[in-house]
């Protein structure tokens, strides 16, 4: 207690410095983040008037942080935890948020698209240029009843930087440790701010040696270091007819391939390579404005493979060695038209059609044997919403209700293997063409936000997120860690109702709280239950596992806040949360077999995280110190596997040499900490990067 | 200091101002921007492809052509592969029967060339037919057959019978713990350090500590816990190995009724072989088939679960 009390004193002197610097009427970068949102409503809004917890990260923000990828922006303002242990090795990145682990239960859009795929969910951080992001919007919580599936811990708009000059381009090279080297480039232009024709070009470069993050002890000879070699290209042309209506056209490439960290003849790597193109429309007609997007994203997924079992010796193996190429097809497309209009007595009215289809071709080609295992499916979906917002109390009292109705159809699904040998003999018999299945989800959201006086506001929602099934457990068997996984069509969404309660509390203009309580109870949430067969792999028998919808959890927790711009030079920002994630119920319907999960926590979530950063801006270089922690996560399902707490500390020091050309330094994990991700695999070490960038 | 001095004096700026006034960065940077363009997504060329070559050995003592051949008559075949541009990743056999398709071998490998060499016995069925297959890394694939039928002279070969062989668990002092089958006896440890090429089969009890628990348990000195439990195999040269199907249709009527090797050869399936047999229990019926090539079947009479425990199996065997 007396080092927090030692703590407040010593704050206390620079508490009366910075009033006395508000007093001044000077205003502090607290207030530099863009009011208005869209990610909260799909149209422009208010921040203040918005019954949800909404985070805003703008590219001068971002450009104080060293981040190397755009999830390691998100860290530094909402309340999140980011596994990307090894760093721009990471084959990608993964985020957890308000208690619920994976990037799958998270909505990422950019530029208001959706960029979770239908086959894992999830989406692929690493090809989105950190350098591109004009600001990134965070509205935490369920938002499934304006954007249907995967918005249920929150949703991330990452939006990109369109050209306002005439002409204008920026260069950046960049070097570091681990023999890390790349850089970006980004050019375009405008005929006029708001009218006329616009276009821009962008891209980025990075290879890098990386390290082996097998820990000491464990490695042996097939252990190789990471590396990493990716580039991006992206273009934009748009035409703005008037202030009210503009037309866009976006494509975007990118290709990369990252060592898995072993070797044992040809090596272990990913590749992916991503188009993605969309068309877009916002205008307004008379009263109504309408935005329509027309998107497709296609990845090429490959990983290659090794292993060397030392129980397959002669006569039946000759080796033991085993090869496989995994090759997907991964296709997600979609039309999402809305509209709005402001009938004033009634609100401001959205309303929408939202079309969108994935589907995934995959296979896994062996080279040390003939087998070509195939999976295929597709999912199409669609969804209509309404949302009203109301100004119940003029400047005062604010009301938010929708209602979206999804239905989402799986067919052509399938499972087969041709040149099968005894390597894939398990699955022979799950060889099928799956038989079409459909599910719905109803969301509703309801909330009100109350601006008590300029001080002080608060809000209190209750909203309904869900995730639907992902294609790979629709129709991919194949042997995971704990068994054969079946595929299962029939699997359901998981949901999650979740009520909370926020405040805003701005007692002077360069200090301001924010906290929100968050209880959410999610039902049919997916696990792996035992079909009760087993199979004999090597000398032990595995058990035949499924996907199947289980669970009830139970998630409460507590998230504190504070901006404080103290003075002229230094600003701070910290962000706390406690999380509790228990699974209440688990449900095997006297059909599966397996470990009840009851009482166990869920896995990839620490259940306290705090972040701080301060930044000392002063005329001859700008420092940003950050220090992160991350309490203890369960790394299974079971709570057998503890992954430790670690501390992070990060550093940027950046010097603008003129208004168009800087230099920077920026140090992730400063201490050179030692820390595990989720599988056991070492964290990255100290890290360096330094880079030269000029823009005009 | 002198390059600090030089950003921050002024003198870099000034240059740098000029080539900003004048427009050229911005040029610089739109080349800059199409040549790395066109750098990293410049075509690589594919690599050529031609597939893996095999020919059968035909030394002396190879059968390399299809032949006529008596029940349970041994013979070696072989191959040799190469001369693929890529290296060979897979080596496969297939045994195809009138009544059913066996893969007893797929193994991965990483080799340029290959030569593989296999003793195999003519089995029960008319026709066999053994495919040896060959793959590279771009999945080129080579295969060839050669086709075995049954002399309709020949008959099915003779058994042994062993009515009763006990066998001791780690810590039994009265039974010993090995088995020979070519020699029809149990072997006392000193006996079979003696004579190592005879020692067949091991039995012990596992009940965890060590390796994983699976209680009474038929193995061979070549399987890997073996000298968890009997430390004096470590130092064998040679250390055979004794393959055991973990299921059978054979009944114990069918277990009496058998009088030749027809039922042994039918009865184990060498693509599922395992190095243990875990959790005997009795009236368990084993197929096994030992490194010299004999097949046989056990059957559990008595199963005393515990380290000073013993085994009662009754046994057919080839002779």
């Amino acid at each position: 207690m007396k080092k927090i009390y030692f703590l407040l004193l010593s704050f206390f002197p620079l508490l009366i410095q910075s009033v006395s610097y508000s007093q001044q009427g000077v205003e502090g970068k607290v207030f530099d983040l863009p009011g208005v949102v869209i990610t909260a409503t799909r149209f422009e809004r208010n921040m203040a008037v918005l019954p949800a917890t909404v985070d805003v990260i703008s590219k001068k923000q971002a450009e104080q942080i060293p981040a190397n990828n755009v999830d390691d922006l998100l860290r530094t303002e909402a309340v999140m935890s980011v596994d990307r242990a090894s760093g721009i090795f990471s084959k990608n990145a993964s985020i957890t948020m308000r208690g619920l682990n994976g990037s799958y239960r998270t909505l990422v859009l950019v530029d208001g698209i959706p960029i979770n795929k239908a086959d894992g969910g999830a989406i692929n951080w690493s090809r989105l240029n950190v350098n591109n992001v004009e600001r990134i919007e965070i509205v935490e919580g369920p938002n499934s009843a304006l954007y249907g599936g995967n918005a249920m811990a929150g949703t991330i708009n990452i939006i990109t930087t369109r050209p306002e000059k005439k002409a204008e381009a920026s260069v950046k090279v960049f070097g570091g440790s681990l023999n890390t080297i790349g850089g970006t480039a980004y050019i375009g232009g405008s005929q006029k701010p708001d009218h006329g024709l616009y276009w821009s070009v962008n891209t980025f470069y990075r290879k890098g040696d990386g390290y082996i993050i097998t820990p000491e002890s464990l490695r042996d000879s097939a252990d190789a270091a990471l590396f990493l070699k990716e580039y991006n290209v992206g273009g934009r042309v748009g035409y703005r007819l008037n202030g009210n209506n503009l037309i866009e056209a976006e494509g975007n490439f990118y290709d990369d391939i990252r060592g898995d960290g072993k070797k044992i003849y040809e090596g272990g790597y990913y590749k992916n390579t991503t188009w993605n193109t969309r068309l877009k429309y916002i205008g307004r007609v008379n009263k109504i404005q309408i935005r329509g997007d027309v998107f497709f994203q296609r990845e090429e997924y490959f990983y290659r493979k090794e292993s060397l079992k030392k129980d397959k010796l002669p006569p039946y193996g000759l080796l033991g060695y085993t090869w496989y190429d995994t090759q997907s097809e991964k296709s997600d497309y979609g039309m999402w038209l809305s509209v709005e209009r402001d009938f004033t007595r009634f609100g401001v009215l959205t309303a929408g059609i939202d079309l969108k289809s994935g589907n995934v071709d995959g296979s896994d080609s062996y080279m040390t044997s003939t087998d070509v295992v195939t999976n295929k499916g597709s999912m199409d979906g669609q969804a209509v919403f309404v949302q009203d917002e109301l100004e119940l109390v003029k400047e005062k009292l604010w009301l938010t209700a929708g209602l979206r109705f999804d239905h989402a159809c799986f067919h052509k699904g399938s499972f087969y293997i041709d040149q099968p040998t005894s390597v894939t003999s398990l699955l022979a018999e799950y060889q099928k063409n799956y038989t079409n299945t459909s599910r719905d989800a109803l969301s509703p959201k309801l909330g009100i936000r109350y601006i008590l006086n300029r001080f002080l506001s608060s809000y209190m929602s209750y909203g309904r997120g869900f995730r639907p099934p992902i294609l790979d457990d629709m129709c991919r068997n194949g042997n995971v860690t704990k068994g054969l996984k079946l595929a299962n069509p029939a699997l359901k969404p998981e949901f999650l109702d979740n009520a909370e309660w926020g405040f805003h509390w701005k007692p002077l203009p360069v200090l301001g709280f924010q906290s929100t309580l968050f209880y959410s109870v999610g039902h049919d949430f997916q696990y792996f239950v035992g079909t009760g067969d087993s199979i004999f792999s090597g000398n032990t028998p595995k058990p035949v596992l499924m996907r199947e919808n289980v669970g009830e959890v139970k998630i409460y927790g507590l998230e504190l806040k504070a901006n404080w711009m103290i003075n002229k030079w230094l600003e701070l920002k910290t962000t706390y949360s406690h999380t509790n994630s228990e699974i209440t119920s688990f449900n095997l319907r006297n059909r599966y077999k397996g470990k009840d999960l009851k009482g166990k926590s869920l896995m990839e979530v620490s259940p306290d995280i705090f972040y701080s950063s301060l930044v000392w801006y002063n005329p001859w270089v700008n420092v940003y110190i950050s220090y992160n922690y991350n309490n203890f996560q369960w790394a299974d399902d079971e709570n057998t596997l503890k992954n430790p707490d670690y501390s992070l500390v990060e550093l940027k020091i950046r010097k603008d040499i003129t208004p168009s050309l800087s230099l920077s330094i920026g140090v992730q994990n400063l201490l050179d900490s030692r820390y595990f991700d989720n599988k056991g695999n070492l964290g990255l070490p100290r890290y360096f990067i330094g880079s030269v960038s000029y823009r005009m | 200091m002198l390059i600090c001095r030089y950003i921050f004096n002024g003198d870099m700026l000034k240059i740098f101002n000029d080539f900003h006034r004048k427009g050229w960065l911005l040029y610089l940077v739109v080349v800059g921007f199409c040549f790395f363009i066109t750098t990293i997504t410049s075509c690589k060329k594919d690599e050529p492809a031609s597939s893996p070559v095999i020919t059968l050995i035909q030394d002396s003592g190879f059968v390399y052509r299809d032949s006529i051949l008596a029940v349970n008559q041994k013979i070696t075949i072989g191959i040799t592969a190469g001369g693929s541009d890529a290296v060979i990743t897979y080596l496969g056999i297939r045994l195809e029967t009138e009544s059913k398709v066996t893969n007893l071998l797929d193994s991965g490998i990483h080799v340029r060339s290959l030569r593989y060499t296999r003793q195999i016995s003519k089995g029960a069925s008319n026709t066999e037919r053994w495919i040896i297959t060959v793959m590279d890394k771009n999945r080129h694939q080579t295969s060839v057959t050669l086709t075995f039928t049954r002399d309709p002279n020949s008959g099915f070969s003779p058994i042994s019978h062993y009515p009763s062989i006990m066998l001791g668990a780690q810590d039994n002092s009265f039974y010993p713990h090995c088995f020979s089958v070519i020699g029809g006896a149990t072997l006392a440890n000193d006996s079979a350090t003696l004579h190592q090429e005879m020692a067949d089969i091991f039995y012990y009890y596992n009940q965890g500590g060590g390796p994983p628990a699976y209680l009474c348990t038929f193995s061979s000195p070549g399987e890997n816990d073996a000298p968890t439990f009997y430390p004096f195999i470590t130092n064998w040269t040679i250390r055979n190995s004794t393959y055991y199907n973990l299921e059978t249709t054979v009944t114990l009527q069918d277990f009496r009724d058998c009088t030749n090797d027809s039922l042994l050869l039918a009865a184990y399936d060498e693509s599922v072989g395992k190095r243990k047999f875990k959790n005997a229990v009795a009236d368990n019926i084993i197929p096994f088939k030992t490194q010299s090539g004999k097949n046989g079947l056990m059957r559990v009479l008595t199963a005393i679960a515990s380290p000073q425990g013993y085994i009662e199996v009754e046994m057919k065997v080839q002779k």
